[in-house]
């Protein structure tokens, strides 16, 4: 930990000597708040920038990464352009370990931005160690995960700490407000929902012989549903997410078709390329939800709102009786997102998305169960699937490829 | 495409088509009569007669011109192409005849190449004062002529859909801006969709910024895509 004159004269000797006590006021005259990174991909680079740019006072003191290669990509990275504000030193960790080291380290918050398999186990070590936590969306790809994180949200509001995840439309000022005024009834009541993320076909890292079947799934973890949870999971969950914001509740069952069309090829692994889903809430509202990676189609990442009296895309416009429409400026949320993290930080609040991007991200697994299976899916079934797809033991192994799921057919999904 | 015909007859203009087997698009380039605008002389220059379209923008990205084989394997010489878009961004803006949007400089720029070579044409950006030119006066009756502001519902519209300017081409005010690029500068021409229509002028014209890639959520940012950009497309020009 730095010490400072200031710190000495205003913090007390006292938050000097330890790093975990600065709760209440003491925080707020930390010099250096130390962030450390688990996941160094483009979004876990991404996030420690615009974590850093939420809070003068950040630096960036430990970084971990399964692969070398990515750590030492990232690191050079943040050297050369966060400058003195990157002080990693040789706090640098690779292997499937290394979030530990980094939480051994004298960290007062971590950004958690590995595939999504690994973050119900960073989250559980992260509050356990009482970090703070920023966390990437979703937070798990099966049942037992998300029971996972919701145990640790629980913990970490107990231990008054502050987390906050990466569905950055909750920190979105059009989105705020235009949310609040459906919530005050500017369109009457909620009758439907629609949600949309259709784009094209993402990025894949072509196998190397050096790797093992394990190395080339997390590499390529987009295509693999244990290490991403599919694209309804690892993608539409952000829209899934705003139709949940918008009724202040998860859905309690799920019907959903999907398929493997447009990407067959084995080096896109197992996951669906489009998944259609009905879902519905416990007064009967239904939403529908559309996601698709296919090239050469429209595309359409949206939700759509429709009330008794209008219409909206819940960020931009209301229609109807009454219309409304967003004008102004509207700040980057991914930086708003960690700016939150820091207002509940500096005031002991103990904000805590936990248990609602963990709803979000079940919800979008719900649909991913009931298209894998051909069933109807219900949020119990879902949440209290013994299911864990994670590989045991893990580690740099042989893992054959499940076949692609077929509706009525596949079994052992949930 | 009647008005088209009418308009290119009445100019006797000089039109030629580019045309892509691979998914039958295809784009009209339109010469512009020679000029002078702001003390430059204007020679020899054709100008796409719309916005760029997904379709023709798709050959390339989505390197639909190449075998598998072309596409897997490494070579030197030849020239980059966009990577995927992740955290993209087209939302809803859509796709079959609609501007091709997102479109950072170095992808215009790069496409410009790979169409050349295609081709065997010049094929590139306009100066801005070639786009000025190009794109004539300040429309009088904004309605008519572009997508802005009041009248787009806040989203690109098919090209080619309102009247077109005194040399036959479609949007250039509204829409999608344009990217036009100079030694010294570069930005967006002729205002979009998000544009006001009082702000729909020949000079109205808009300096490049990061803003443009802020909610790229990946570091490094992608030279690919403006997450931010959804405004932002490219009018080809070409120099035979």
């Amino acid at each position: 930990m730095d010490i400072t004159r200031r710190q000495v004269l205003v913090g007390g000797a006292a938050a000097a000597l330890s790093s975990t006590s600065f709760a209440g006021g003491v925080f707020q005259d930390k010099p250096t708040i130390k962030v450390g990174l688990i996941g160094c991909g483009g979004r876990g680079s991404g996030a420690i920038r615009d974590n850093l740019a939420a809070e003068p006072g950040a630096v960036v003191w430990a970084v971990a990464d399964l692969f070398g290669d990515r750590l030492e990509g990232a690191l050079t990275g943040l050297k050369n352009d966060l400058k003195g504000r990157c002080q990693v030193g040789g706090r640098f960790y690779s292997g499937f370990d290394a979030y530990k080291q980094v939480l051994a380290e004298d960290v007062d918050v971590v950004i958690l931005t590995t595939p999504p398999a690994f973050r119900h186990i960073h989250f559980a070590a992260a509050v356990a160690a009482g970090k703070h936590v920023f966390m990437e969306k979703p937070v798990a790809v099966d049942g037992p995960g998300i029971r996972s994180v919701m145990a640790s949200a629980a913990l970490a509001k107990s231990k008054n700490l502050s987390v906050v995840a990466g569905t950055q439309r909750r920190h979105d000022v059009a989105y705020n407000e235009c949310i609040k005024a459906i919530k005050d009834g500017a369109m009457g009541d909620v009758l439907q929902m629609n949600c949309y993320w259709n784009q094209g076909g993402l990025w894949l890292n072509p196998r190397q012989p050096s790797w093992s079947d394990v190395e080339t799934q997390i590499r390529n973890w987009l295509y693999y549903t244990w290490v991403g949870g599919d694209h309804i999971v690892e993608q539409h969950v952000h829209n899934l997410d705003v139709c949940n914001w918008v009724m202040g509740t998860h859905p309690v069952k799920a019907t959903s078709m999907g398929g493997r069309q447009t990407r067959t090829d084995a080096a896109y692994g197992h996951v669906f390329d489009h998944f259609a889903t009905e879902y519905e809430y416990a007064n009967g509202v239904k939403m529908m939800s559309y996601c698709r990676q296919a090239d050469g189609c429209a595309s359409r990442v949206s939700e759509q709102i429709i009330g008794s009296k209008g219409q909206s895309n819940a960020n931009t416009s209301i229609k109807g009786e009454k219309n409304w429409r967003f004008e102004g400026d509207r700040p980057n949320p991914y930086v708003l997102e960690h700016g939150r993290l820091y207002k509940s930080i500096k005031a002991n609040e103990g904000f805590n998305e936990g248990v609602q991007v963990a709803e979000s991200t079940l919800t979008a697994i719900m649909g991913r169960m009931s298209a894998y299976s051909g069933e109807e899916i219900t949020w119990e079934k879902a949440l209290n699937s013994q299911v864990s797809l994670m590989p045991n033991p893990l580690g740099f192994n042989d893992l054959p490829v499940p076949p692609v799921a077929v509706p009525g057919t596949t079994k052992g999904v949930y | 495409m009647l008005t088209t015909l009418l308009a290119a007859a009445a100019l006797q203009q000089d039109i030629f088509s580019e045309t892509f087997p691979q998914n039958g698009a295809s784009f009209k380039m339109v010469r512009i009569p020679d000029g002078l605008h702001k003390g430059t002389q204007i020679k020899d220059i054709y100008a796409a007669q719309t916005e760029l379209t997904w379709e023709v923008y798709e050959v390339w990205f989505l390197q639909k011109d190449q075998t598998i084989e072309e596409q897997t394997t490494v070579r030197p010489d030849a020239i980059s192409r966009p990577s995927r878009p992740y955290a993209v961004i087209f939302t809803g803006f859509g796709h079959h005849e609609f501007p091709a949007i997102c479109i950072s400089l170095n992808s215009a720029q790069e496409f410009c190449k790979w169409l050349s070579k295609k081709t065997g044409k010049n094929y590139r950006l306009p100066t801005r004062t070639e786009w000025e030119y190009l794109a004539g006066a300040s429309p009088e009756k904004p309605d008519e002529t572009s997508w802005h502001w009041d009248n787009a519902e806040d989203t690109t519209h098919k090209i080619a859909n309102k009247k077109p300017n005194a040399f036959g081409l479609f949007d250039c005010f509204g829409n999608v801006a344009e990217w036009t690029l100079d030694k010294e500068e570069y930005g967006v021409a002729g205002g979009s969709w998000k544009t006001k229509p009082v702000d729909l002028k020949q000079e109205y014209w808009q300096p490049s910024t990061p803003k443009w890639n802020e909610a790229d959520p990946q570091t490094p940012k992608s030279k690919w895509w403006l997450a931010n950009g959804q405004f932002i497309g490219l009018r080809l020009v070409c120099t035979k």
